[in-house]
């Protein structure tokens, strides 16, 4: 539940980028949020 | 008229739609209904273990969000039409994925979330801090081909939640993801590293990073 912080994905002069993937069921899902 | 004759005058009936069973969340994999230093799951958890039920059609086919259910996608919070929000700018971008790793095209995902000042646009909201009204706090769109979203929004900010005396619940953005069908919706929220306020907000299963497709 707690995302990466991406450099590559910031935008130059602009913004800050997080990446965050979601896995929906099974083994590696993300847990459901309280 | 009888069924048959019915289905007689309008040609054979269609093959029926193929089921595919969800595999039953294994112990662990989601945090429990009930964990009392979390206040509030106290009366959210149900008091008796849930019934198993076979899994519905509409359960495991649809309704799924397809290409134009979503109406127009809102993937820039910072400019709601007026003026350009308060705060720092991020993108927050990821892949939606199923349980066995693959992207999840075209399908719908949501988010919400306070302003940079920890203040949701929302009547409930009462915590004495600054409404931005270049702030609304709501995207969605649906993922592209390879299961991919985008958003472009501010920071939120941290804001207290009475769970315990002076908690204040780190900074986080809300997401509702329904993926292939009804079976996989779940609902989450995004929280960012390094949040001191991580270590003492109380959670049923660790906070667990995203990297990658393990959730």
């Amino acid at each position: 539940m707690i995302c990466d912080y991406e450099a590559t994905l910031s935008q130059a002069e602009y913004a800050l980028g997080y990446r965050f993937d979601i896995v929906l069921r099974g083994r590696t899902s993300t847990p459901m949020g309280q | 008229m009888t069924r048959d004759r019915a289905a007689s005058a309008t040609g054979p009936p269609p093959a029926p739609a193929p089921l595919t069973a969800f595999s039953r969340p294994r112990p662990g994999e989601q945090p429990p209904y009930l964990y009392e230093p979390y206040a509030s799951t106290i009366k959210r958890a149900p008091r008796r273990p849930p019934l198993p039920l076979s899994h519905t059609l509409s359960e495991t086919t649809g309704p799924t969000f397809a290409r134009g259910w979503a109406g127009t996608p809102l993937t820039d919070l910072t400019r709601p039409g007026t003026g350009e929000a308060l705060g720092q700018r991020i993108i927050v971008a990821g892949r939606l994925l199923d349980e066995n790793g693959r992207p999840i095209p075209r399908s719908l995902v949501e988010i919400w979330q306070c302003n940079a000042a920890g203040r949701y646009l929302h009547d409930g909201d009462v915590h004495d801090a600054p409404i931005d009204p270049n702030f609304v706090g709501f995207g969605r769109m649906l993922t592209d081909d390879a299961g991919e979203y985008r958003f472009l929004t501010v920071k939120p900010g941290a804001y207290p939640w009475r769970n315990t005396h002076n908690a204040w619940r780190p900074a986080h953005i809300h997401f509702s993801l329904f993926g292939n069908a009804i079976a996989t919706r779940l609902i989450t929220q995004m929280y960012f590293p390094e949040d001191p306020l991580l270590a003492t907000t109380p959670s049923s299963s660790p906070y667990r990073t995203s990297r990658r497709g393990t959730g």
